[in-house]
This record gives structure tokens, C-alpha cells and sequence, in this order.
């Protein structure tokens, strides 16, 4: 019980003590200082046009984190198998890793247009932009963690005869586990942004949309509280999806470890 | 499985490593071993020591066959060192760190060469806890993962995984380096205890004098820049050897003398 309270104390209260406060003061400022609506709408207006669009923004999200799961999904699983193929060989390696940089530097917004042209307008040219922005952790860090073995343990291996397949079996793959962990913390939340940036560019139309198109049409329409309502969604959305990722990639490292035995 | 080595190397007068004239040198750069030559005995305990960068532990990777040497013949149980790995299973390592896979539980680092070696799992399954005993670890100590023991709790699982496989010869590198001094005398012991009963042969490395003395039969001192064998010391105290001697007037003699061939070698 003193360990909760303390915990309250310390990591709860701060931010949630830092929030009301910078709400509070916003909320003065629009008071005090009048901005036109457009510029700056007051949380309570904000919080008016999340609860009047309180349906339109949940489908929203949902759209928006189901285009963003499918492609972390796939980058975990196109990641790891590129990864998997840069361990085997210095040469694949050497060759491949300066375009698979390509990934991580390229800006998303300038090749989205292109994903449009091959994969239409939609759910699927979503899901792409989200795979390709979450892409690069993967690879980067299963393939750290697929070559950084300790040297003696590599060593033991060979003193005991180990097959190559026994190597990575046994070894490598286990080793890249807190890796992939890391990787997949970040491209989580990579993939929230790429949704919503594929969804800002080939957004679906009227009946059926996710965040980044409900944040062009706002914005297009200057009803800037509702533009607000839908960050704040992704912002939550964000959150959600890394939180989660976190909680899975701690139970997968605790049982790597031993630590829940 | 070793008795035909075993027997062969009866007849080869029980030499199991035999060096001649080995040298070895890294990228053509300084030479890390010049001119070794040793003959070691099957159930013999010796141990190298010597300065650091004498390529004593180049010398034990050598003949584990982990790397091959540039000059010179070596082999183990008359074959290459690589090519005796294969043959039989003889050979066994402790490195300076315990090397133990952290997804690991204890009982399952200790079964890895085994199942390297594709032993039979219901073999496994009875020599594995004798290994985890005979290295005095309790059955509780069995589940738990590395991260939770001390670090002479993990050399003791390390040497557990190398004694596993019943090795005809163990190479230890430096393996209670890292260790506090009552930690590193009390493994000393275990290991003594453990080469009475299963006479293995074995090659320990270190820099400590005294734990040369204490453990070994015969003592090679190293010189470096070239790496080479300077002085072949044979300690004459009986098995077993109890904790006391640590505090005979003959033990302190024969460190201080090996202690000064070390300085020679240093300097």
C-alpha cells in the first residue's frame, strides 16, 4: 500500500499535475485573450467536438489501427526474414544494408504518391506506407542481434561440433530476442505515423475513413476544434499502440529471462 | 566412448597433446606463440601462466582446434586437433566468463553440448543432474535462470556444462579470474576434488601463482613478445591436496620461485 501511494506520488501525480495545468492555462488564455475559433479553440470546444463526433472518431481509430497493425505485423515478419538473411552472409549484407538506409532516410511524404500510383486509393496503399516507415528497426536491430553473439560462445558451439542450423537455432535466434523487442517497441509506433500519413494522401473517401484523413478534412474545413479532437485521437492511438507493444515485448523478454519463473 | 583413444594413447606413451615446434602468427604481424613444443600426459594437471599477451590462451585455442597454428605440428590424441574434435568428444572448455546462454535455465546450459553432440535425451536426462551435483548445486539451483546467481554460482554451472560430457581433456582459460579470492580457493577445491575422482586432463590457465601451485603437477611459465615456454615446473605435492597447504613453507618456496621465473619472463 506505502509502495502504491509513493508511486502515485511520484510517477502518477507529476504528469497528471503538468496536464491540468497546461489545460488550465489554455483554457485562461482563450479567455483572456479571445482567439478567433479557428486559431485556437478552448479544450472545453475541443472537448465538445470529441464528445458531438465521438462516434465518427472511434471508427476512425479503429480503421487507422487496424491499417497500422497490419503493417507492423508485416514488418515484423518481412524484417526479421531480411534480417535473417543479412546474418547468413557479409557479402548479402554489405551489398543490401545501404538501401535498406534507404528506408529509414527516404521522406515518406515525397514517395506516398508514388504507393498510390501502384497500389490505389485505400486501405491497402495505408497499410503499405506503414510497412515501409516501420520496416527499418526491424531489420536494423534483428540483424545486430543476429551477429553480436559472444565470440566464445560461438567458440563453444564449434568445440562441440554445432551444426550451422544448430547455431542459429540455438543461438543466434535466442540472442536476437531482446533485439527484436527493441525493434518492434519503435516500428510500432513508426507505424502508427505511417497509418496516419498514408491515410492523409490516400485517405478513403466520405463513408469510410481513419484519423489522417479526418486531420485533412478538419484542417480543410478550418474546424480546427475537430482538427484537434482527431490529434489528440492519434495521439491516444500512438500511445496505445506502443503501450502495447511495450507490455508484449516485456512479458516475451521476462519469459526470455526467467524473470516471471 | 573414449576407451580406444584412451588405449592408443596408452601405447603412444599416454602423451593426448603433443606440440612441436608450434608457432603461430596473427595477420603476419608479431609472432604470438615462437617455437613451442610441450608433451602433456593423459590425467594430467598443468597449467600455463604467464604474462599477458604470451599467447597462453592462443596456445589453448590451439589445440582445441578453434584456430590452427601457422608453424609446427600439433595434435591431440595423434590426430589434428580439429579432426580429434570430431572423432571422439574429448574436449571441453571453461572460459574466464561463464559464457551461460541467459534464455537458459540452469539445467538446460548444462545439457547444451549435449545436445550439440545429439545425445540421447533420456542419457541426458540422468547425467545432467549428476554434473549439477557433482559441481555442488542443489536441485533448486536447477530452474533458475543466470541472471539470478552470483558469479561464482555461475562459473560453478559453466564448469557443470563442461564436465557434462565426461571430457577426456578440459581447458580452462582464465576461468576464476573475475572471482573474489574465498570464492576462487573454494572452486579450486571442488575441481581438485572432481580431477581425483574422474582424472581428466587438464589445462588451466591463469595469472595467479598461487592457484598454479595449489591445483597443478606441472607448471609451464610463458614469456611473451615472442609467446614461448621459458620454464616446466613440477610441483611436487601429493593428491589430495587439502586447504592447508596453502599455508606450508614449501608451498610459499615454490610460489616465490615461480613467481620469480614470472618476473624473468616479464621483464
Amino acid at each position: 500500500m506505502n509502495g502504491l501511494w509513493r508511486r502515485v506520488l511520484h510517477d502518477i501525480l507529476p504528469p497528471v499535475g503538468m496536464f491540468l495545468l497546461v489545460v488550465l492555462s489554455w483554457q485562461l488564455a482563450t479567455i483572456v485573450f479571445r482567439p478567433k475559433a479557428y486559431l485556437l479553440p478552448s479544450p472545453v470546444a475541443v472537448a465538445e467536438a470529441a464528445r458531438e463526433n465521438a462516434g465518427q472518431l472511434i471508427s476512425a481509430m479503429a480503421l487507422t489501427a487496424a491499417a497500422a497493425a497490419c503493417g507492423f505485423v508485416a514488418s515484423l515478419i518481412v524484417g526479421t526474414l531480411i534480417a535473417f538473411a543479412f546474418s547468413q552472409s557479409r557479402l548479402v549484407r554489405s551489398s543490401c544494408y545501404p538501401y535498406a538506409i534507404f528506408l529509414q532516410t527516404v521522406p515518406i511524404v515525397a514517395i506516398a504518391p508514388l504507393i498510390i500510383i501502384w497500389f490505389d486509393y485505400g486501405f491497402q496503399s495505408v497499410v503499405v506506407v506503414a510497412f515501409i516507415i516501420s520496416l527499418f528497426p526491424i531489420i536494423a536491430n534483428v540483424t545486430a542481434g543476429l551477429i553480436s553473439v559472444d565470440n566464445d560462445l560461438v567458440d563453444l558451439f564449434r568445440l562441440h561440433n554445432a551444426s550451422r542450423w544448430q547455431l542459429l537455432w540455438k543461438l543466434r535466434l535466442p540472442n536476437a530476442v531482446p533485439y527484436l523487442v527493441t525493434g518492434a517497441k519503435t516500428a510500432s509506433g513508426l507505424a502508427v505515423i505511417g497509418a496516419i500519413v498514408g491515410e492523409f494522401f490516400a485517405g478513403y473517401g466520405a463513408e469510410r475513413f481513419g484519423l489522417g484523413y479526418l486531420v485533412r478534412q478538419t484542417s480543410d474545413q478550418l474546424k480546427t476544434a475537430e482538427l484537434f479532437a482527431a490529434v489528440i485521437a492519434s495521439t491516444v492511438l500512438g500511445i496505445g499502440i506502443f503501450g502495447a507493444a511495450s507490455m508484449a515485448g516485456m512479458t516475451i523478454l521476462a519469459r526470455w529471462s526467467g524473470t516471471n519463473e | 566412448m573414449n576407451d580406444a583413444v584412451k588405449q592408443e594413447n596408452a601405447d603412444a606413451a599416454n602423451v593426448i597433446v603433443a606440440a612441436d615446434a608450434v608457432g603461430m602468427t596473427f595477420d603476419g604481424a608479431h609472432d604470438a606463440l615462437d617455437d613451442v613444443s610441450l608433451a602433456i600426459e593423459g590425467g594430467e594437471f598443468v597449467s600455463i601462466i604467464g604474462p599477458s599477451g604470451c599467447g597462453k590462451s592462443t596456445l589453448l585455442r590451439l589445440i582445441a582446434g578453434l584456430i590452427e597454428p601457422t608453424a609446427g605440428t600439433l595434435t591431440v590424441g595423434g590426430l589434428l586437433p580439429a579432426e580429434a574434435r570430431r572423432a571422439w568428444h574429448p574436449m571441453a572448455f571453461v572460459f574466464q566468463d561463464a559464457t551461460l546462454l541467459p534464455w537458459r535455465n540452469v539445467i538446460d546450459n548444462i545439457q547444451l553440448p549435449l545436445e550439440l553432440e545429439g545425445t540421447d535425451l533420456s542419457v541426458s536426462r540422468t547425467i545432467v543432474p549428476e554434473s549439477l551435483k557433482l559441481i555442488g548445486l542443489s536441485d533448486a539451483d536447477a530452474a533458475k535462470y543466470p541472471r539470478m546467481l552470483s558469479g561464482g554460482m555461475r562459473m560453478r554451472v559453466s564448469l557443470a556444462r563442461a564436465l557434462v560430457t565426461d571430457p577426456a581433456l578440459l581447458m580452462l582459460d582464465e576461468p576464476f579470474g573475475a572471482l573474489d579470492e574465498m570464492t576462487r580457493q573454494r572452486l579450486n577445491e571442488d575441481l581438485l576434488r572432481i580431477w581425483t575422482e574422474k582424472k581428466w586432463t587438464a589445462l588451466f590457465v591463469t595469472h595467479n601463482v598461487a592457484e598454479a601451485v595449489f591445483l597443478s603437477q606441472r607448471i609451464l611459465v610463458m614469456g611473451a613478445t615472442p609467446g614461448r615456454i621459458i620454464a616446466d615446473v613440477t610441483v611436487p605435492f601429493a593428491y589430495p591436496r587439502s586447504p592447508e597447504l596453502r599455508a606450508d613453507a614449501d608451498f610459499a618456496q615454490l610460489t616465490g620461485e615461480v613467481s620469480a621465473r614470472l618476473r624473468e619472463a616479464s621483464s
